[in-house]
């Protein structure tokens, strides 16, 4: 509430209706020309993968759901589902989420294991300019595919601060996690895990005041389910404040859901939540 | 050149164009509107750009030889702000409310930017950023014209130094960011249960008509459709929640098919929902 100065998008950030879902829309030649002529991507390409081969075209084997305009730049929603079948052999370890343009382009690195049972990861991320953005997904194997969007949006990590973020630093490091619906054994069930946190990047200016916030954001998440590993998050002010994941965990019988996040301060928040039986998931809040 | 449509004797609105900025309507979106005294005219909003201010000026010239005295600017949008150089350059004082013209000096100068890349500097030429002549606080009357209007303001509420004028004479209210008639209110600079508290203090008002900020002038009632939409976008999105839906799913499961007919239902409403969903995410993480 009260988001006065919240987003000083307003003007600045290009809207248009909610685009059709499904179907990825056609990128415009010059989009597919930035996509793939992007200086800043062969740095990262190579920071990352070195020489490896990378499939640029997996739209079939990664689902990437990016709008194409951003209702608000500072927020804007991007899902990535991967469509590969896990077995212990074969399986999607990580998803790295690439915005060339925004200030820091390795926006988050996603680590997965059998016991995600699906890798799939929906955030919500700043996006500073209109800018290519790529979903590399990395299998245990060492398989390499990229699927990759154009997206307009510009001003997320500049946008100002406001109100909520005095509210997201007065409550920051309370996390909520919350298991929707009954809980299915031996099946991938959806996490949300939502951390209250300004994750201010160091360059948005108020410019009331002048005054610019200084940097402090969520640098890792590390979810487990019975002790066990099932998604890890590195992260940067990429992601956008109070940062929010929705990933899966494949629980076999009844556990402790446990998250810890990692602040720019050293500062670690602990949450977790009893697993239980499919009559008794109904208390799913943690707090 | 935009014509004046008589709303009662001496009130008169300026209709914007429907639509999103494009280079045919100028960005010219936004009502305007002019209440004529016995000694002078007090003008309500000033349009998007320069020219913008100047045709109206000339339009209220055509209309009225006497003076204006005053402009108010009702509410923080680009559309209804940019006009403000054309009456300062002929020495017309422009008011706003104080935290109207905060948000603009926070914010303003990158919708500036925007509309002279949407629009080019001809059409955006002498538009500069300005500071308002008077900055006032509260809701107060206004005689400067020989004829009793009163500037009301109910704290935050579609935008924190959101104001409406009512001329007491005729009933009729400029409503400003309060109200828009057949038109997707925006809900981003909103502090949504001032905003229902407002409306329901002018819904209790007897007005005899409304100049809206977008659309076309209506009766009372328009206080009340605007109303119900706050309310049917938030129940909307309280079960959106609730359900633990994506926000990447919530424009998509946003529709309310009793608005869809309204200007801007396909820009500003999903934007509307993604921020409302927002707000009650938000409330519910830091309720204890």
């Amino acid at each position: 509430m009260n988001a006065v100065l919240k987003v000083c998008l307003a003007c600045a950030v290009l809207m248009s209706g909610a685009q059709a879902q499904g179907e990825p829309r056609k990128a415009s030649p010059a989009e597919t020309a930035a996509i793939e002529t992007s200086e800043i991507w062969a740095k990262v390409r190579t920071q990352l993968f070195g020489q490896r081969k990378i499939d640029p075209n997996a739209d079939s084997l990664i689902e990437f759901d990016v709008p194409v305009r951003a209702e608000d730049a500072a927020i804007v929603p991007v899902a990535m589902r991967t469509r590969i079948i896990a077995t212990p052999e074969r399986f999607v370890s990580k998803l790295y989420l690439i915005i060339d343009k925004n200030p820091s382009p390795i926006s988050a690195i996603f680590s997965f294991t059998p016991e995600s049972g699906r890798a799939d990861i929906e955030t919500r991320v700043r996006v500073e300019e209109y800018t290519p953005i790529r979903a590399i997904a990395e299998l245990n194997t060492g398989e390499l595919y990229m699927a990759a969007r154009f997206i307009k949006a510009s001003g997320g990590c500049s946008a100002p601060a406001g109100k909520d973020a005095e509210a997201a630093l007065a409550n920051v490091g309370k996390i909520r996690l919350r298991v929707d619906r009954e809980v299915r054994f031996n099946e991938p069930n959806l996490v949300q895990l939502m951390v209250s946190h300004p994750n201010t990047s160091g360059l948005a200016m108020d410019q009331l005041t002048r005054l610019y916030a200084p940097a402090y954001y969520v640098r890792s998440v590390a979810v487990s389910y019975g002790g066990k590993p099932v998604f890890s998050a590195d992260v940067d002010f990429s992601i956008s404040e109070n940062p929010h994941f929705r990933f899966y965990f494949m629980p076999r019988a009844a556990g402790e859901l446990k998250a810890e996040v990692i602040d720019t301060r050293d500062k670690s928040f602990v949450a977790s939540l009893a697993v239980g039986e499919r009559s008794a998931s109904a208390a799913t809040d943690a707090r | 050149m935009p014509e004046p449509l008589q709303v009662a004797d001496g009130v008169y609105m300026f209709q914007g164009a429907k639509g999103e900025v494009d280079a045919e309507n100028l960005g010219r979106t936004g009502n305007a509107g002019f209440i004529v005294g016995e000694s002078g005219v007090v003008a309500i909003d000033t349009g998007t750009s320069r020219q913008h201010g100047e045709d109206l000026l000339a339009a209220i010239a055509r209309v009225t030889d006497k003076p204006v005295r005053l402009a108010l600017i009702t509410h923080t949008r680009q559309e209804f702000l940019f006009g403000a150089s054309a009456f300062r350059a002929r020495g017309i004082p422009v008011a706003m409310h104080r935290r109207a013209a905060n948000l603009m000096r926070a914010r303003c100068e990158n919708c500036l930017k925007t509309l002279r890349r949407q629009l080019g500097e001809t059409a955006m030429y002498g538009t500069t950023m300005f500071k308002p002549d008077i900055e006032f606080d509260a809701a107060h009357a206004i005689d400067v014209i020989g004829r009793p209007l009163e500037v009301l303001y109910f704290g935050h509420s579609s935008g924190p130094g959101d104001i409406a004028v009512l001329d007491t004479r005729s009933g009729v209210l400029f409503a400003g960011g309060l109200i828009d008639n057949q038109r997707i209110p925006d809900v981003q600079d909103s502090d949504r249960p001032g905003w229902h508290a407002a409306l329901g203090t002018l819904g209790r008002m007897p007005l005899v008509a409304i100049v809206p900020g977008h659309g076309p002038a209506g009766p009372g009632s328009l206080v009340g459709a605007v109303d119900r939409y706050l309310t049917d976008l938030e129940h909307r999105m309280a079960e959106l929640l609730q359900a633990g839906i994506a926000l990447s799913e919530v424009a998509e499961a946003a529709a309310l098919p009793a608005f869809a007919h309204w200007d801007r239902y396909d820009n500003i409403h999903p934007r509307n929902a993604s921020i409302v969903f927002l707000q009650l995410e938000r409330e519910s993480m830091f309720k204890q």
